[in-house]
């Protein structure tokens, strides 16, 4: 899929374009916008004003460059804006952060979603990032190497521990 | 136990990942799609005589001279290569316009990077490919907007002075900009109630075809541009189509071998992750290691096997990601030994001859060199 033309074609309005890189970009900019505002509601709202300034912003991407990692790029930005809205607003005396804003979604999602709040606790950003754009966006190590700019093997080595930590929590909490 | 972990995460996120596709589309309010469907012939005859009415009334306009206006504003680069912008309503870029051979293969470098961006952006990148490939060293430069409305006439005409003034050329130490306006040229411009640019135009058509310039006024903008630049748009197009098609040709090569050396990368990366599940899962990893020393010969396992591999894979990447830069060093080589070669020819020669492009054949994978 040619997710370059997407955008480009994007840019002159073209609906079906936005079906295709909805479809080839939403999990990953959902899990980039989770692993920082660590809250799915939050996470929700915050992905459609990405898609919302990928289709504004279409005309601006550069050819050539990677599309994926332009389109993160602006989920990124647009998370820790959140982030930091959300912080303003809500956790000015709270010391974890992270725990708070994972606690405000409902008990039935974390049910749901036991390991993926699992890995939002107890990784980093960054490895909670990778992890998933390795396996639930289904990038390749070498593809999740270009978009995070970082050398394939560490790319390797972070996924790995990633799924060693998870391990590990899984056989203490069960 | 790694791929329960996985399995498990994929459950989880069906479960929690939101769809927000619909109220996205509902906010940026696209056109609902039309579905396909048979309709009563009665409409269809209908839609087809309706059709036979909006060509009878647009027809004439169309064929017309006057109504083949073509673009309201177009900005010619008249240097050696010679193209013109076509520009929309907003300043952005509609079209490229190659209006000699070098303008041919400057266009085609360009047109992908400007078309839809902004005029600003279209100038730099198009002083960007003349200053790399040597033509701005000696030649003029004369870039020259024309329009009917003499308001955005100098207006655009302006922010091209100043693109031009503000670039950096990295090959010459100055660009020559030649001046194309003075105030007897406006003054004649007005008598005849035009544009200075699109006057500027029609007095270099008179000029080179010893035409009177009350016949090249009359003239619209795509006609003058034609004429001034002797462009045989048939016989343009056909080397166009002939140069595109070898160029593809070309690219499909590199691009097939660009994945051949992608796939080895990805073969060595699922090697590398099935040890390290092994490893993981604590599970007996002689036999798989072995086999993967003999795939990977120059593999060196140490005390720590996780951090050799991942080392390994950095290593092989950055071999790699050195010969896909080779690759393209040879693919933009072997493009400009195409140009170099069609500069030489006239047209007839280039549409009837072959043009060689490059196979990439000699061009193989070997390590042994990057140590």
């Amino acid at each position: 899929m040619n997710l370059e033309k997407c955008l480009k074609d994007l840019s002159n309005g073209d609906e079906r374009s936005f079906d295709i890189i909805y479809k080839e970009t939403s999990k990953a900019v959902f899990h980039i916008i989770l692993s920082i505002v660590k809250n799915r509601a939050s996470a929700e709202d915050c992905m459609q004003d990405v898609f919302m300034t990928v289709y504004k912003n279409s005309y601006q991407y550069k050819e050539g460059t990677n599309p994926i990692a332009w389109i993160l790029t602006i989920a990124k930005n647009a998370a820790l804006n959140y982030y930091k809205k959300g912080k303003r607003e809500v956790c000015y005396d709270i010391v974890d952060y992270t725990d708070t804003f994972v606690s405000k979604d409902s008990l039935e999602n974390r049910e749901e979603a036991h390991l993926i709040y699992a890995a939002l606790k107890e990784l980093s950003t960054e490895d909670y990032q990778i992890l998933m754009l390795c396996e639930i966006a289904g990038y390749k190590r070498r593809e999740v190497a270009k978009i995070l700019n970082m050398p394939i093997g560490t790319v390797t080595w972070k996924r790995n521990n990633a799924i060693k930590i998870l391990k590990n929590y899984l056989e203490k909490n069960g | 136990m790694s791929k329960n972990i996985i399995k498990l995460l994929k459950k989880e996120n069906k479960a929690i990942m939101p769809d927000v596709k619909d109220k996205i589309k509902a906010r940026l309010n696209f056109k609902k799609s039309k579905p396909f469907s048979k309709r009563p012939l009665l409409f269809g005859g209908i839609s087809f005589a309706a059709l036979c009415l909006v060509l009878l009334i647009a027809l004439p306009l169309l064929i017309s001279p006057k109504g083949n206006q073509g673009s309201d504003t177009v900005v010619a680069f008249d240097i050696n290569p010679k193209f013109v912008f076509n520009l929309n309503d907003d300043n952005s870029i509609k079209n490229v316009t190659p209006l000699n051979l070098e303008g041919i293969f400057v266009v085609n470098e360009i047109k992908p990077l400007i078309v839809n961006k902004s005029l600003e952006y279209a100038i730099d990148v198009s002083l960007k490919e003349l200053d790399e490939n040597g033509y701005l060293i000696d030649n003029s430069v004369k870039v020259l907007a024309a329009c009917k409305d003499s308001a955005k006439e100098v207006s655009i005409n302006n922010e091209i002075l100043l693109n031009l003034k503000n670039f950096k050329p990295i090959n010459t130490t100055k660009i020559n900009i030649v001046d194309v306006y003075s105030i007897d040229k406006k003054a004649k411009a007005d008598k005849f109630n035009v544009s200075l640019g699109f006057y500027t135009l029609a007095e270099d058509l008179a000029n080179k075809t010893n035409q009177p310039i009350n016949k090249t006024i009359k003239k619209n903008l795509k006609d003058i541009m034609n004429e001034l630049y002797d462009v045989d748009i048939l016989k343009f197009n056909e080397i166009e189509n002939k140069i595109d098609y070898c160029l593809d040709d070309m690219k499909s090569v590199f691009i097939e071998k660009k994945e051949e050396y992608e796939n080895i990368l990805d073969n060595l990366e699922n090697d590398v992750e099935y040890l390290l599940d092994l490893l993981e899962d604590e599970k007996d990893y002689t036999v798989q290691l072995s086999s993967f020393i003999e795939k990977y010969p120059d593999f060196k396992a140490d005390k720590n096997l996780e951090k050799d591999l991942e080392k390994f894979l950095n290593y092989k990447e950055k071999i790699i990601e050195k010969q896909i830069e080779e690759l393209e060093k040879r693919y933009k080589q072997e493009k400009n030994n195409i140009y170099k070669d069609l500069k030489d020819k006239n047209n007839d020669e280039i549409i009837s001859g072959d043009i060689i492009y490059g196979d990439f054949d000699d061009f193989d994978y070997d390590e042994e060199d990057d140590d």
